[in-house]
């Protein structure tokens, strides 16, 4: 279902979503996030547009991260009217709709800055991506 | 760090318009030129080759790779987005161990963070990463000693890699760092010998010194403010210069990383 959101945000844009889910987050759930985007390589797409959903779920944090190429573009409260969205869903410990929304919610705005492209790639992969780092 | 009513801790990036190129290159070459990539050129050559010898010493002892990377362009990223992103473009640490770090100084945005691999997670969790941010590494900042600062906190690194002492510990002793903290530390360490010295005398083991090295070490570190060293936007509460000073919310930075996070 969340692979299929992605896939599915994904036909409407360039943009490359991707998914992490951990058990634990200690810490800032922000720098985890960064550390993840990093991890997961997700600054290496061409118009460094991809977003990453973090979410940990013992700990109900949970981010959401984008890259430069689409900060350089969007609105000040982008991240916050899907984070909105996404944190409804999550407090009623709905986590595969929050993150259905919140992806395909982040699709649909990145494709107007974004326009899926005949020929795009889909850069990174659409799996979950499941670890701890603690 | 903003927190906003209980319930709800939100952080909020601020974006910034002006990176509509094309893929931005990180502000570092492909490789490292050395443990000691002082880009920024803060470092006399001296303190560099220096440096250089105390990390290349501990990645020969421990197999451990500490990178210390200075930049004076950041192009549009936070400190704790680009040390990661540099970690996994120069593979920082073996492989198979993850047993890598990268001590960021970007003096653009004057922020300084720390990231470290999986397999440090036990010797320098993010908590304590963040401490020698603030406790050691900001102080000497804000005097404009760049060099002390850096070598103090990969001191501390290079300490609990060695398990010179442990996290907990260092966390504890610089929390308790009061304004006499040497005069309270020298005492306690007067009552350990006292105690164990004693003790040890009358008993026939050879036993293993019971003197936690870190009480020795703690003098290094004085009692100290944290808090970032440059003239961040306000927010960023308890740990600024711990990397998320310059994410707080309002004012706008220039940033190019963004996004939201929180609690439910």
């Amino acid at each position: 279902m969340i692979k299929a959101a992605v896939a599915e945000a994904e036909t409407n844009t360039s943009g490359e979503i991707r998914v992490h889910i951990d058990n634990h987050c200690q810490g800032d759930v922000m720098d985890r996030a960064a550390w993840w985007f990093a991890k997961l390589k997700m600054h290496k797409t061409e118009l460094r547009n991809g977003v990453l959903f973090y979410l940990a779920v013992k700990d109900r944090k949970f981010a959401i991260l984008g890259d430069a190429g689409i900060n350089a573009v969007t609105g000040y409260d982008f991240w916050d009217k899907i984070k909105e969205q996404v944190e409804a869903e999550f407090k009623e410990e709905n986590f595969a709709v929050g993150l259905q929304k919140g992806i395909l919610m982040a699709g649909e705005q990145l494709k107007e800055h974004f326009p899926y492209q005949s020929d795009d790639v889909n850069e990174l992969s659409d799996e979950i991506s499941f670890g701890k780092k603690s | 760090m903003m927190k906003l009513p209980k319930s709800l801790a939100i952080w909020i990036l601020v974006l910034v318009p002006g990176m509509l190129s094309g893929q931005e290159d990180l502000p570092v070459p492909a490789n490292p030129q050395s443990w000691v990539n002082d880009y920024a050129d803060i470092f006399g050559e001296q303190e560099t080759s220096r440096l250089d010898q105390k990390l290349n010493a501990l990645e020969y002892r421990t197999s451990t790779q500490i990178f210390v990377v200075t930049i004076d362009e950041n192009n549009g990223y936070p400190a704790s987005m680009l040390a990661p992103m540099i970690g996994e473009e120069w593979q920082v640490g073996q492989a198979e161990k993850d047993n890598g770090a990268v001590v960021l100084v970007d003096m653009k945005d004057r922020d300084v963070f720390i990231s470290t691999g999986y397999g440090l997670e036990e010797y320098i969790p993010d908590a304590i990463a963040k401490r020698i941010v603030s406790r050691e590494i900001i102080p000497e900042f804000k005097q404009g000693n760049y060099f002390q600062g850096v070598d103090a906190g990969i001191d501390v690194m290079v300490s609990l890699l060695d398990g010179k002492f442990t996290a907990e510990q260092y966390r504890k002793q610089s929390s308790s760092q009061g304004g006499s903290a040497i005069g309270g530390i020298l005492f306690l360490m007067l009552l350990f010998f006292l105690i164990f010295g004693a003790r040890r005398r009358r008993s026939m083991g050879m036993g293993r010194s019971s003197l936690p090295f870190w009480i020795a070490l703690g003098m290094l570190s004085g009692s100290r403010s944290s808090g970032s060293w440059g003239s961040f936007s306000s927010g960023s509460g308890s740990f600024g210069g711990g990397g998320f000073g310059g994410f707080s919310g309002g004012g706008g930075g220039s940033f190019g990383g963004g996004g939201a996070g929180g609690s439910w």
